[in-house]
C-alpha cells in the first residue's frame, strides 16, 4: 500500500515537474508578444502623442498586457516617487523585478536593458529608433522562441510523466 | 516462481517505456539523447538479466557439486 502510494508520488511529482518546464516554454513567447505589442504603444505615445515618460508609462500599462503591465507601472511609479533615479535605473529596477517571475531569457533581459539605456534621455526620433530596434528584436526572438516551444512543450509534457513511470518499474 | 515471472513484467515495462521515449526524443528532433535513453535502458535490463544469470550459474554449481 505505501508502495504504491510513493510511486504514485513519484509519478505525480515528476510529471508536475515536465508540465512546469513546459509551462516555461509555452509561456515564453506570449510573453515576448506582450512585451512588443506594449513597446508599440510606448512607440505611439512618444512619437504621435509626445507624452511625457511617466504619463505614457502609466497609459501603456493601462492598455497592455497584465503581465507585462507590471515593468511599465512600477517604472512609472519609481519615476514619479522622484527618489532621484533616471529612467535608466528605474527600468533596470523593474524588468530585473519582471524577470524573475517570467519564463524570459537572459538574451531578452539583455534586450530590454539595452533599450532601457535610452529612454528618456534623448530626443523623439532617437528614442524611437531605439524602441523600433528593441521590437525588431524581440520580434525575431519570439519567432525563435515559438519554434521552440512547437518542439519542446510537448517532448517535455510526456518526458516528465514517462521518466517518472521509468523510475517506479525500475525501483518497484 | 513469482519473482521470476515479476522481472519479465518489469523488463517488459521498461522495453515499453524506453521504446515510447525514443519515439517522442526522435520527434523532438533529439537523436542523440534517445539513443542514450535506449542505452541507459539496456543497461538497467542488463543489470537485472545478470543477477538472474549468476543465480543461474550458482545452482548449476550447486546441482553438479562443482564447489
Amino acid at each position: 500500500m505505501i508502495k504504491l502510494l510513493g510511486s504514485a508520488m513519484v509519478v505525480a511529482a515528476s510529471g508536475l515537474g515536465g508540465i512546469a518546464v513546459a509551462g516555461g516554454y509555452s509561456r515564453r513567447p506570449k510573453e515576448l508578444r506582450s512585451i512588443r505589442s506594449a513597446l508599440q504603444m510606448l512607440e505611439t505615445e512618444i512619437s504621435y502623442g509626445a507624452t511625457h515618460l511617466q504619463e505614457a508609462l502609466s497609459l501603456v500599462a493601462e492598455r497592455c498586457d497584465k503581465n507585462v503591465a507590471y515593468i511599465f507601472n512600477r517604472t512609472a511609479a519609481e519615476l514619479s516617487a522622484r527618489t532621484g533615479s533616471t529612467a535608466a535605473q528605474a527600468w533596470e529596477k523593474s524588468i530585473n523585478g519582471y524577470y524573475r517571475e517570467s519564463a524570459l531569457k537572459a538574451q531578452d533581459l539583455s534586450i530590454l536593458r539595452n533599450l532601457g539605456s535610452s529612454l528618456g534621455i534623448s530626443d523623439r526620433e532617437d528614442q524611437i529608433k531605439h524602441l523600433r530596434l528593441a521590437m525588431e528584436q524581440i520580434g525575431n526572438e519570439s519567432f525563435r522562441a515559438e519554434e521552440e516551444a512547437a518542439r519542446n512543450v510537448k517532448l517535455w509534457s510526456y518526458l516528465g510523466f514517462l521518466s517518472g513511470f521509468l523510475v517506479v518499474i525500475v525501483l518497484y | 516462481m513469482g519473482n521470476s515471472v515479476d522481472i519479465i513484467f518489469k523488463i517488459a515495462g521498461v522495453g515499453i517505456l524506453v521504446a515510447v521515449l525514443n519515439t517522442i526524443l526522435k520527434h523532438a528532433g533529439k537523436e542523440e539523447q534517445g539513443q542514450l535513453v535506449a542505452l541507459a535502458g539496456l543497461a538497467i535490463v542488463f543489470i537485472w538479466v545478470i543477477q538472474l544469470l549468476a543465480d543461474l550459474f550458482d545452482q548449476v554449481k550447486s546441482v553438479f557439486k562443482l564447489f
